[in-house]
């Protein structure tokens, strides 16, 4: 990591702006292990959750006797556990994220570096997976505010190569994964495979989406006129394009769909689908993905 | 609004290419995307494969297809149909040139139409219309003149110096800021240039038309007087006439006389067909060559031209002759030639004779300048051996006899046309210094031998030798210098001045150099008394073509027939202008309709041209990217 903890992927400046984003959102998911945060359910801290009618094999030790002096019911007292939240980080490295300037790559490391920090900031684990074609690389479970240089270093190990598999690496990942995630999946989901599948399974097992689609101000509005020969970065295949007021149109459309489709698994997923462009600036993205509108 | 040229419409055709190129598919531009997922769709990539393409409403397109209609509308040179403001001051510029006097098919000259169009515009305007007629000087006529002007007004055989006009013109109405400036011409002549909002209102139409031009008169090696002229058809391409070439004697007052001759031709459009005339003892006298039919300006029909008194030219030698006369050597030489009439004299004879005023004088060892006693008479002059001092403004320096050589001579002079110069050497010479630079005829190495001090009135030749101190006379060329020097005075004496006279121009003539007084006639022109000065007088600019007459009457009755030529042969090419002609009929009593020439209408047209194109220029080297159609899309914040 060069520079300071955020390396050259978060500026100081943007680092303090983050400190009030820890401080307001939490990540909506618990995944059963021991952390720093109460969880919904019973545990062993020192907070109190509930009392609770005593039943057969209830722990003796547990009876609240100042209560039963009080009203002669014998009652337990419970508290709260202390739980964490798993954040998997999951940025498409294939090549057409390597458009835009700065590149599509560029900004999913940044956001990603954005959101791990936070995570990391809140006791949460996180992991990063990196994911090109079919060999997808995971760095380690980390945790703890110190750890976000690793994060970084994680992160700026991959470059945009390749064609995407975004559909068989999650698909992967979940059925992995034994406890409940927070995915957070940045790409450009312009990738053939046919992802939505899989964020719908993803869903159905409790995991929570959150969903970055990463463009170029190109290919959120192509300003594209006359006859084209369009090559695709990743396949190399060519396609002979007129671009005209009808085909750009069918364009947009078709680009509004698939951002309907994406919002819409996130949403069932209990996350959130967020679109942006390189040109727009990270403080802007951010707010707009932890729900902090205006 | 109407247009003076709608041919010029025909320029939008080149929008068709212009459309084509854009139909027309270009080759494909390679581009690298991200994916083509949302760019893969079957019916357009069907599409595509055509060899044309939808027409697209590109900016660079609409940009040419404005270029191209803009430039179509200056071509067609919109004019706008109103109604001249009776409250303005209204300077009008009324062509007179030849081309004016040209008929319609109903009789009416342009210059009648015009001349309507002028009452009616001084009807409606008074004493705020400034009427000046355009002719080769420029005239003002004054606002209380306008309608007598009007009544008598007829062209001139001349061209029209219409920017001059409009000088005038806005001279006389400067200061005043709501002027209007009408210029009514038959667009024969180009369109002139103002500073003020200018109109011009054409009155010409295309009409066929026969000229006569460059007639004169050419005395042969036996005397005889040959007339030639050359008719010119002005017509479209393919036309042909038959005409007939008349030669006619003029009397005294111009009026045409018996018809002597007659020549058949047929013309050919645009082509100069030569006529000539040489009947047998043709006497002296002003004569006419006409043609008939002549088309639409009669003004070009008629060529004057004057056959000399004798058809010999006469040639007087003036010296002391040793020995028989017609053995001197210039008398000898000069008798060679059968067109001339030679006579031998003394310097003692000389007043008594009788010298025409056209003559050839070869005077040798005397200066004829009018400081002695000696006073020449006729049309040129050449002057042998002259006592040192001054002759005709050249200096004589005194006689040098020693051998000198000639190493120079002035060969495009027409006195030294086709002979040479190169062994000529003389025995005893008196240097000349001419006064003027270039006056040098020939010289040596000491300077000039002979000199040209010809005046505006007389053709004057100076040598520093006699002929019989050279060896001059022993060579051939001896003989063609003097064949020279009758041809020249042959031209002189055909043409009765120095200067072909033409229609329009200022120009001098020489008479006798007793006459102080004298009286002119000419057609179109009052009669007036002249003076005259030293034998030459200048004549005013005479208006029309035709014969005009100089007489005296001291010291003797004479009178001088002068033959005054078309000048211009462009005025007799009647192409004309009908688009702006209007109806006189509806004229009288009702606001002068006009068309008023948009020249600020298409100077913006122009500039907004040039403007179009620089910007396409611009979009096409280097596109700015706040010239996008498009807005991008930029995710709005909050978005979810």
């Amino acid at each position: 990591m060069n520079g300071g903890a955020g390396g050259g992927l978060l500026e100081p400046r943007f680092l303090a702006e983050l400190e009030a984003y820890r401080r307001r959102f939490r990540f909506p998911v618990r995944s059963g292990a021991s952390g720093d945060r109460g969880g919904r359910r019973g545990g062993s801290s020192a907070e109190f959750l509930e009392h609770r009618v005593y039943s057969a094999g209830d722990d003796a030790r547990r009876i609240d006797w100042a209560a039963y002096a009080r009203t002669h019911n014998t009652v337990i007292k419970r508290f709260r556990a202390e739980e964490d939240a798993w954040v998997r980080l999951m940025i498409d490295c294939s090549g057409s994220m390597a458009f835009g300037e700065p590149t599509k790559h560029r900004r999913a490391q940044e956001l990603a570096a954005a959101l791990g920090h936070l995570a990391l900031a809140q006791g949460e684990r996180v992991d990063v997976t990196v994911g090109h074609e079919d060999r997808p690389r995971s760095s380690a479970m980390l945790r703890g505010g110190r750890a976000l240089g690793s994060l970084c270093r994680s992160l700026e190990a991959s470059s945009p190569r390749g064609a995407a598999r975004l559909g068989s690496l999650l698909g992967a990942h979940t059925r992995r994964a034994g406890a409940r995630t927070v995915l957070v999946v940045v790409s450009d989901f312009l990738g053939e495979d046919d992802a939505e599948v899989v964020f719908r399974q993803a869903a159905a097992r409790g995991h929570v989406l959150y969903l970055l689609q990463v463009l170029t101000p190109e290919e959120a509005d192509p300003r594209l006129l006359g006859d084209y020969l369009l090559e695709d970065a990743e396949t190399g295949e060519s396609l002979p394009f007129t671009a005209d007021d009808q085909s750009l149109a069918q364009y947009r459309h078709r680009l509004q769909a698939l951002q309907d489709r994406l919002r819409d698994a996130a949403v069932a997923a209990g996350g959130r689908f967020v679109a942006t462009t390189t040109a727009e600036p990270l403080a802007v993205t951010l707010p707009r993905l932890l729900g902090e509108h205006g | 609004m109407r247009l003076a040229h709608p041919e010029g419409l025909a320029l939008l055709g080149v929008a068709l290419p212009v459309l084509l190129l854009y139909v027309l598919r270009q080759r494909r531009t390679p581009r690298k995307v991200a994916s083509l997922t949302l760019f893969r769709r079957v019916e357009r990539d069907l599409t595509a494969q055509r060899p044309w393409r939808k027409l697209l409403p590109e900016l660079s397109l609409l940009l040419q297809l404005l270029l191209v209609v803009l430039l179509a509308v200056l071509a067609a040179a919109p004019e706008r149909e109103g109604s001249l403001s009776s409250r303005a001051s209204l300077g009008v510029v009324l062509d007179i040139s030849a081309s004016m006097a040209s008929r319609r098919a109903d009789g009416s000259t342009r210059l009648q139409r015009a001349a309507a169009l002028v009452a009616d515009l001084h009807a409606a305007h008074g004493d705020r219309l400034h009427l000046v007629l355009a002719g080769v000087e420029p005239r003002l006529v004054e606002a209380d003149a306008v309608r007598m002007t009007l009544a008598e007004l007829d062209a001139e055989d001349t061209g029209s110096d219409l920017e001059a006009a409009v000088a005038l013109a806005e001279d006389r109405l400067r200061g005043d800021a709501d002027a209007q400036l009408l210029v009514i011409s038959d667009g024969e002549t180009p369109r002139p240039r103002s500073r003020m909002a200018l109109t011009t209102q054409n009155v010409g139409e295309p009409a066929i038309n026969v000229a006569l031009s460059g007639g004169k008169v050419h005395v042969n090696g036996e005397g005889r007087a040959e007339l030639s002229a050359l008719v010119t058809l002005h017509a479209d391409a393919g036309v042909s006439q038959d005409v007939q070439v008349n030669l006619l004697a003029l009397d005294g007052d111009g009026t045409p006389g018996a018809t002597l001759d007659t020549r058949r031709l047929t013309l050919r459009a645009a082509l100069r067909t030569p006529v000539r005339f040489s009947p047998a003892n043709l006497a002296q006298g002003a004569y006419a060559l006409q043609v008939s039919p002549g088309g639409a300006l009669d003004r070009d029909d008629t060529q004057v031209v004057l056959v000399p008194a004798a058809a010999r030219l006469p040639v007087v030698v003036v010296a002391e002759f040793q020995g028989a006369r017609e053995r001197h050597v210039l008398v000898r030489a000069l008798l060679a030639d059968r067109g001339v009439a030679v006579q031998a004299v003394t310097p003692e004879e000389y007043p008594r004779v009788d010298v025409p005023p056209d003559a050839l004088e070869l005077m040798v060892g005397q200066c004829p300048d009018g400081a002695g006693t000696l006073r020449p008479r006729g049309r040129d002059l050449v002057v042998f051996a002259p006592p040192p001092g001054r002759c005709f403004g050249a200096t004589v320096e005194p006689l040098l006899r020693e051998p000198r050589r000639v190493v120079g001579w002035r060969q495009h002079d027409a006195r030294f046309r086709f002979l040479s110069l190169d062994d000529v050497h003389v025995d005893r010479a008196s240097t000349l210094v001419p006064n003027g630079g270039d006056g040098a005829l020939i010289e040596d190495r000491r300077g000039a031998l002979a000199v040209d001090a010809s005046t505006s009135a007389r053709s004057v030749t100076v040598l520093g030798f006699t002929p019989e101190a050279s060896n001059f006379p022993k060579q051939r060329n001896f003989v063609v210098w003097l064949r020279n020097l009758t041809e020249l005075a042959r031209q002189h004496r055909t043409q009765g001045s120095r200067q072909r006279i033409k229609a329009g121009g200022g120009q001098s003539v020489t008479v006798p150099s007793e006459v102080a007084v004298l009286r002119l006639r000419a057609p179109g022109l009052v009669d007036r008394k002249l003076d005259a000065h030293r034998g030459e007088v200048v004549l005013p600019p005479l208006p029309r073509a035709g014969l005009a007459r100089l007489q005296w009457d001291d010291p003797s009755p004479m009178s001088l027939p002068i033959s005054v030529q078309f000048a211009d042969n462009s005025e007799s090419v009647l192409r004309g202008n009908d688009e702006g002609s209007f109806d006189l009929t509806s004229a009288p009593g009702a606001p002068s309709r006009v068309l008023w020439t948009t020249e600020r209408l298409r100077l913006l047209l122009a500039l907004l041209a040039l403007g179009l194109l620089a910007f396409e220029l611009l979009l096409y080297g280097r596109r700015p990217s706040w010239l996008t159609w498009r807005r991008p899309l930029v995710p709005r914040r909050g978005q979810p």
